[in-house]
């Protein structure tokens, strides 16, 4: 029953690597810039904390797939070519950059203010604090949110094949056209996209163990 | 470590602190001298814990001055009255001097015993990781502890957390340790432990300034005791004369009412 698709999974494969590279990209420097921007907009407050509370609302208001089009022709327009890729992944960063944003600034304040306290008492200075006693305990906090972000937003790169950049959903229409075999080939790639999540999960596990403290 | 010995350990000059429109400290002047054991007790919303936290600059005071050997803590006020606010690193220097323990512990969750005790001595004072080890076991032993040197703070009782607190406190060698209602959120039969462990202290000579509503204990371990009221200080002196004497009517109202609350 899947000869079809079986005959056409390396081309899907390849498809489901282009996938895998765009979410490495944008979800990966998404993830450590809103990492980055949530601990400075917890730690800071003033100009810097509201133009990153800016950024998250603005973008989050926004689906992502219309920050695709956006990049996607406003760039060249503005006289920026960096390639179509690089325009979705861009949009991909700037997406997943803002809810990671509020997970980690909601993780960092969620810290109580007794810890800040005795790490203060203790003679601790900011950076002391953050690295010893605030992060350690916002990462196991933030590994669970975080984990569902990197997952739908590995799916989101399947919004990419709508402005004609080349990916798995790509690859699988194309195939489909050729074939018409929609069913065998759509349920193949549910389970290429599965077997890229899946392991995104043990991952999580793995440091939610690490990090976990309730022995 | 450098030592002064004529100067009090902590100088208090018309301390006020106010929380908004609430005045919480209203002019409190104060000493402790070196190996002094000051007890100050008072009912809830009196301003102690308050006042006690000002000591270690972690309520930042509106008015006045606190010294720590002579040393300003916090700002410091010009010769026109106007106050400086010292910088991060100098109050956090000023504060490694001033141990302090709380109420609800504050172990910090994700680190066991052993780094909970060493982690400030190595980071803050960069002592070597071994002697931070060596000293940590040390106080362990003291605390009666050294068997869960490697538990994590959720397998420990509130006692035994408590106890590890005092440790973490003083694995930083401070000059003067604070005591915040220390025993108020433990069952009644784990407060003993840890008021044996500051009785301990005291006879050492460590200097300590408590804030406690463990009348029994602050008769005595303290050399002197002190009634505070609306960030006032009411009346002070030794324990004995002023618990069994109460000259103000304000200490002989709360006197009566605790004493009567445990009939």
């Amino acid at each position: 029953m899947f000869d079809v698709f079986l005959s056409n999974l390396p081309y899907l494969l390849k498809g489901a690597v282009q996938t895998i590279w765009l979410a490495l990209a944008g979800v990966g420097v998404g993830t450590a810039l809103g990492l980055f921007l949530g601990i400075i907009s917890a730690m800071s407050g003033g100009l810097i904390a509201g133009s990153i509370t800016v950024y998250v609302f603005t973008v989050r208001g926004i689906p992502v797939l219309v920050w695709m089009f956006l990049s996607y022709y406003m760039l060249p327009q503005l006289g920026v070519v960096i390639g179509d890729s690089y325009a979705v992944i861009g949009a991909l960063i700037l997406y997943t950059g803002a809810f990671v944003t509020e997970i980690a600034r909601g993780a960092v304040l969620s810290i109580p203010k007794q810890q800040i306290d005795a790490a203060k008492g203790l003679g601790m200075q900011k950076y002391g604090m953050l690295r010893l006693v605030i992060l350690p305990q916002a990462i196991t906090m933030s590994v669970p949110p975080l984990l569902n972000n990197s997952v739908m937003m590995v799916k989101a790169t399947a919004y990419v094949s709508v402005v004609g950049v080349w990916e798995l959903t790509y690859a699988a229409r194309e195939v489909v056209e050729r074939t018409l075999a929609a069913f065998q080939i759509f349920l193949g790639v549910m389970l290429i996209y599965f077997l890229i999540c899946y392991p995104l999960s043990i991952f999580a596990r793995r440091l939610e163990r690490r990090y976990s403290y309730e022995h | 470590m450098n030592t002064k010995p004529d100067m009090p350990m902590i100088c208090v000059k018309d301390l006020y602190k106010n929380f908004g429109d609430l005045s919480v400290l209203n002019g409190m002047s104060f000493n402790v001298n070196r190996g002094e054991v000051l007890a100050i007790i008072g009912p809830s919303g009196s301003g102690k814990s308050t006042m006690l936290r000002c000591l270690n600059f972690l309520e930042e005071h509106d008015g006045g001055e606190i010294l720590i050997e002579g040393e300003p803590l916090g700002y410091r006020v010009l010769e026109d009255q106007t106050r400086v606010r010292q910088s991060e690193a100098e109050i956090a220097r000023l504060r490694s001097n001033v141990g302090m323990v709380f109420q609800s512990f504050n172990l910090f969750p994700h680190r066991n015993v052993r780094d909970n005790i060493t982690m400030a001595p190595i980071s803050v004072k960069h002592v070597a990781k071994n002697e931070a080890d060596q000293r940590a076991e040390m106080l362990l032993e003291k605390v009666g502890l050294i068997e869960k040197i490697n538990e994590f703070p959720s397998r420990l009782s509130g006692g035994q957390q408590q106890r590890v607190a005092i440790a973490r406190a003083l694995a930083m060698e401070p000059k003067v340790m604070l005591f915040d209602e220390v025993t108020s959120a433990l069952d009644p039969e784990l407060v003993g432990e840890v008021l044996t462990v500051m009785q301990q202290l005291a006879e050492e000579g460590m200097t300590m300034v408590i804030v406690t509503h463990e009348m029994q204990f602050a008769h005595d371990v303290s050399n002197r005791l002190m009634f505070i009221d609306s960030g006032k200080i009411i009346e002070e002196g030794a324990p004995a004369d002023i618990l069994r004497n109460p000259a103000s009517a304000r200490l002989q109202e709360f006197l009566h009412r605790f004493r009567t609350s445990f009939l």
